[in-house]
């Protein structure tokens, strides 16, 4: 038909309708315009884009796709095609523009005018503020050696850049958040697995292997049981498939029971919430534990709660049993109840004994199931490696790890990704040192102030110490550079803030402000990032990083099965930032012009031609997995062979099988492949990994009841003769070979030594996590008017001040009023029970103070609530006391909102990992 | 007919179809709604209107505004809305995907960008209808300027819009299980497909 014939349907005689009905019924509908020719064609070439990405907004780095309006980002959504989040973002994560275009981000470089903490700074060039970080940094090697300067790279995980400068550079520092997020937590998964962190098995979709051979994604969820201890997925995030699959798992059937002593958001969704009392899930998992063992009967099918196969992929169990069982006939100084019965567990946790009962018999009774533990309530209390290591052998001797529907260590299915890249090779270099008049050689890594000084089995370095050691000093106790003494002299951080999140608050503030002479005594700090943070008050050079949008990396985080992704260009740099990669390679550059003979051209400005070429370094080593498990992620190839490549030409065939280096080799992984494909590379599902040493990462490649981990420290002790102060303070002279038990500090309830205190500091402070209120996040404008689980309220008095903003040079009142009505901004407050409250003559809104028994102290705002347990004080992590302008409104609420590291004990780093207590708190409260 | 009164009525039924997925439903798309009458059109689409129109003619404000709000839990939310207009979320899974780009790309290839500033995602479905509207009535001037080529080329552009990128996810949003008991609103859906 002739397009200009008009058929019968296109004249549908329409009648009863006039020009003016018309009109009235257009109003409110969207118009077109007609464009010229050439304006049409100028903005087709710059239609909205989507672009593949992964977000920092906090540690989940869930993939994003974000809308791109002629080089605006406009719109951030879920990369659907990422399995962690599958599409969806939080609040968080789509309000992340109001961190790319905040008017608070640091915009230049700025070098300090004024003392530190002033906030005083002037705008230079990035020539002069690199020449005056190389300058500093070539002085303090020449005179202290590089050793005396430490690169903490914070709290994400794009790090590598860093990492690799300061390593070549000599220091064997180089660092970042995890030593201050959850090392007790993670430590039991280490020693035993070789892993990090167990998660439930409630990652959507899975890429599964299908009987015909073929691969497609997995929905359902096979869980039935989920116990939560001290984890709330729901606001402290990390593994963002955990809430939205807890959900899901439990529409599919799933029992959810939360333990915590506040009624998080987790607990909020749960089938039970049980408000245990703070620092003790170690108590109620020995207790689970010792039922388990005792009740477990092979021939009942309603007692048998052992898998006995355990014992095929594990070693020393009876050693650990042993060691357990030890204890059962000790009588417990607090209460005079024999270990780990329920009695004694039930005394302690303030959770009845039939209830204990209960959740150890659904809990060995219902497969395939998950005992999940978490940062807050477990890895911050000083004995939190316990619960850590209890939990990991329940859930491995009932059967459950690496099942389907059970519970999975995600360090171990995680993609590798780094390899050469990160600069780690530079550790094994000879140095020489002079000690006690001896020239002493021995690897660069030798000279790290924790493995060879007071925390040898500190793997994630001591981030909480490091205010002692800045104004202490190290002297190395082990290995070959024993004696050495050093300063140190250089702090570079980048995205952190240790001032408020490191451990104590006047503890960091006092060290970097310590003088000697004229001069700091740390001589040179660093802050590099997008948002000026309380720690770049302290800096000598402020260097502005591009924003999550602006820069690359890779983000793998905590999948249960391989994957990896891209942090991409998504806009142009903003203002004068500059991606880690530049900066790595100008910081690179002024090191090799100022002649250090341990930076080389070769290794960076030679290397590298740009930046991708660094992350297909990075990516070389993907997926790096062994083609381990059921069903078998590759069938066609060898078992147990490592797989490398891209999940394309491993599927499609190309691939070269090396027998010898027992690997199976596709086309390696780019970041051309990636922006190809979502920006996502996935591998197949696969479970039993442990079979055959499978993903393990022991020593014995089994799961390893006797704690083989820590020989390596021992014999460092037995060299040195010099135990580590932590194990003293225990008693101990060595690590132990297996199960240990020890109490947590500032715990009335379960430790004698602290039962003094009970009267006269009433209250337990824990801390929670708050999603919205992360350090640097806090200068949202959006999240600050969201409330969140009692802890984030609206709670703000009713203010006018005086508007300060981040310029070219620092932060500066700009002239203007700003008024913030009360009740509509969202601060920080002070959980307490509402019969506390009620008996303290307290109500909501009402100020009061924290005092610890060493004389530390805080303020806040009572929010006096139903959902926590009496006798036990609340405060949002971070939350609170933020006196950096840069944060926007929350910045005009310092004094009324509390800071938990104002309360934290400087002494309290737990043992075996140096985290600092940040639960293990006593305080009594008084009304301002 | 003439070619022009026919265009005419293209591009009044086009707003109209529009007006249909834009809040917020009001008296006047009621009467307008009401007064709408077609001649020789096809059965179904008879019934879909009559089911309308029965409806829309007995509205009283209260009831306008339970529509409102039944419309809103629909196309808008809170949250995700019951039946979302726009075709990358049953062509992608997700809003603001390829078919919306591939929209937008449509529109300025043939000279029109929406006046929306971008609030309204290209692939709305009142934005696609809105852009077929245009092209009637482009395609109605020129007919009465006697510019039957730029008339071949407006009719073209729209045959393959419908073709290409309308057509291709009405269908899912009509199946969706969202719809309500709404007889107007179930009218709605099958009175714009057809
Ligand atoms: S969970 Fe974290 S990473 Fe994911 S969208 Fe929210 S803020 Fe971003």
């Amino acid at each position: 038909m002739n397009e200009n014939e008009i058929s019968r349907r296109d004249f549908l005689k329409i009648g009863g309708l006039t020009a003016g009905a018309l009109a009235g019924v257009a109003s409110g509908t969207v118009t077109f315009r007609t464009l010229e020719s050439a304006e049409a064609a100028r903005l087709a070439a710059a239609a909205p884009q989507v672009k593949y990405t992964a977000d920092v907004m906090c540690p989940a780095e869930c993939g994003l796709a974000v809308r791109v309006d002629n080089g605006i980002a406009s719109a951030i959504y879920g990369n659907p095609y990422c399995p962690m989040n599958a599409g969806a973002v939080c609040a968080k994560g789509a309000s992340g523009l109001q961190m790319v275009y905040n008017p608070n981000r640091i915009k230049y470089p700025m070098i300090r005018v004024g003392e530190r903490g002033e906030g005083k700074f002037k705008r230079v060039s990035w020539d002069e503020a690199i020449g005056y970080v190389a300058d500093k940094l070539t002085a303090i090697k020449k005179k202290y050696g590089p050793e005396s300067v430490i690169m903490d790279a914070g709290d994400i995980t794009d790090r590598d850049t860093y990492w690799r400068l300061f390593f070549a550079f000599g220091t064997p520092h180089c660092t970042e958040h995890g030593s201050i997020c959850d090392t007790p937590r993670r430590h039991g998964p280490r020693i035993m697995l070789g892993g990090k962190r167990i998660e439930p098995d409630i990652m959507r979709p899975l890429l599964v292997r299908q009987p015909d051979g073929s691969l497609k994604n997995d929905y359902t969820y096979k869980t039935r049981l989920i116990i939560y201890a001290g984890w709330n997925p729901f606001t402290a995030t990390r593994i963002p498939y955990e809430s939205r699959g807890t959900v899901e798992a439990k529409l599919a059937g799933a029992k959810i029971i939360v333990v915590d002593p506040a009624l998080s958001n987790t607990a909020s969704k749960a089938d039970q919430w049980i408000p245990i009392r703070p620092g003790t899930d170690a108590d109620l998992f020995a207790a689970m534990l010792r039922y388990i063992l005792e009740q477990d009967n092979q021939n009942d099918p309603f007692r048998r709660y052992i898998d006995w196969s355990f014992e095929e992929y594990s070693q020393g169990w009876d050693d650990f049993l042993a060691a357990f069982k030890s204890w059962w006939d000790k009588k417990d100084p607090v209460n005079n109840l024999n270990y780990f019965s329920l009695e004694w567990a039930a005394q302690r946790t303030d959770i009845s004994a039939d209830k204990i009962a209960e959740l150890a018999h659904t809990f060995g009774i219902t497969k395939p199931a998950a005992l999940i533990w978490g940062m807050n309530g477990t890895g911050h209390h000083y004995n939190g490696y316990l619960p850590s290591i209890i939990g990991t052998a329940l859930n491995i001797i009932t059967g459950n790890f690496d099942v389907p529907g059970g519970a999975i260590d995600t360090e171990l299915t995680k993609s590798d990704k780094g390899g050469s890249s990160t600069g780690k090779q530079f550790l094994t270099r000879k140095v020489k040192r002079v000690v006690n008049g001896k020239e002493v050689e021995g690897e660069q890594d030798k000279l790290h102030m924790d493995y060879f000084g007071d925390w040898p089995s500190a793997w994630d370095d001591v981030v909480g110490d490091y205010p002692r050691r800045f104004m202490e000093g190290v002297t190395l106790q082990q290995g070959p550079f024993r004696g050495h003494r050093y300063p140190i002299k250089g702090y570079i951080l980048r995205t952190g803030n240790s001032v408020i999140t490191g451990s104590n608050t006047q503890e960091w503030v006092k060290a970097l402000t310590m003088k000697e002479g004229n001069d700091y005594k740390v001589e040179l700090v660093v802050y590099v990032d997008t948002p000026l943070l309380e720690s770049g008050l302290y800096a000598d050079v402020i260097l502005p990083e591009a924003s999550y949008l602006e820069r690359m990396s890779l983000s793998d985080i905590y999948p249960s099965h391989p994957l990896i992704y891209l942090r991409d260009f998504v806009i142009d740099k903003q203002h004068e930032s500059k991606t880690p990669y530049e900066i790595m390679q100008l910081l690179a550059k002024a090191l090799i012009d100022r002649g250090d003979a341990d930076v080389k051209a070769a290794d960076f400005t030679e290397k590298y031609k740009k930046e991708e070429d660094f992350w297909d370094e990075a990516l070389a080593g993907a997926p790096g997995k062994p083609n381990s498990g059921l069903v078998r992620p590759y069938p066609q190839y060898p078992e147990g062979y490592k797989i490398l490549g891209t999940p394309e030409s491993l599927e499609a065939g190309r691939v070269k099988v090396d027998a010898e280096k027992k690997e199976i080799k596709g086309e390696p992984v780019t970041v051309k492949w990636l922006r190809e494909n979502h920006g996502i590379a996935v591998w197949p599902m696969s479970y039993y990994r442990y079979k055959g040493g499978g993903i393990l990462k022991t020593g014995s490649k089994k799961v390893e009841f006797v704690f083989k981990a820590y020989d390596k420290y021992n014999k460092l002790i037995d060299e040195s003769g010099s135990v580590p102060p932590a194990l003293k303070e225990l008693g101990w002279d060595r690590y132990p070979k297996s199960f240990y038990w020890f109490e947590t500090k500032w715990n009335p309830y379960t430790n004698p030594a602290y039962a003094k205190y009970k009267d006269e500091f009433p209250f337990q402070v824990i801390t929670g996590r708050i999603h919205h209120a992360m350090s640097g996040t806090q200068s949202v404008d959006w999240l600050g008017r969201i409330r969140s689980e009692d802890l984030w309220y609206p709670l703000n008095d009713d203010v006018t001040v005086d508007e300060v903003l981040v310029g070219s040079d620092g932060p500066k009142a700009t002239g203007r009023k700003l008024r913030i009505p009360k009740g509509t901004w969202s601060v920080g407050v002070v959980q307490m029970n509402a019969s506390d409250a009620a008996r303290l003559k307290l109500n909501t809104g009402d100020l009061i103070e924290l005092e610890t028994p060493y004389g530390t102290k805080t303020r806040g705002k009572v929010n006096a609530v139903q959902t926590i347990r009496p006798g036990t004080l609340r405060i949002a992590f971070g939350g609170g006391g933020r006196f950096s302008p840069g944060l926007g409104w929350t910045y005009y609420f310092k004094d009324i909102t509390p800071d938990a590291n104002m309360l934290t004990d400087p002494r309290t780093l737990s043992p075996i990992m140096g985290q600092p207590g940040y639960c293990d708190i006593l305080v009594k409260v008084k009304k301002v | 007919m003439a070619m022009h009164e026919s265009l005419q009525r293209r591009t009044l039924l086009y707003a109209l179809l529009a007006r249909l997925y834009t809040y917020p439903l009001d008296e006047r798309l009621m009467e307008a709604l009401a007064a709408l009458r077609l001649d020789e059109a096809p059965a179904e689409l008879e019934e879909a209107l009559g089911q309308m129109q029965e409806v829309a003619a007995s509205f009283t404000p209260a009831e306008i505004e339970v529509l409102r709000v039944e419309a809103t839990r629909l196309f808008d939310g809170p949250g995700k809305p019951m039946a979302p207009p726009y075709a990358s979320f049953y062509l992608h899974g997700r809003l603001m995907g390829p078919p919306a780009a591939s929209a937008y790309r449509f529109y300025l290839a043939h000279s029109a960008l929406p006046n929306s500033d971008g609030r309204v995602a290209p692939d709305h479905l009142a934005l696609e209808l809105g852009f077929l509207r245009y092209l009637a009535a482009r395609a109605e001037r020129a007919a009465t300027k006697g510019r039957s080529d730029e008339v071949e080329e407006s009719l073209r552009a729209s045959r393959k819009f419908v073709e290409g990128h309308l057509l291709t996810w009405m269908s899912s949003l009509i199946k969706s299980d969202a719809f309500c008991d709404a007889d107007f609103l179930n009218g709605d859906e099958k009175f714009t497909p057809t």
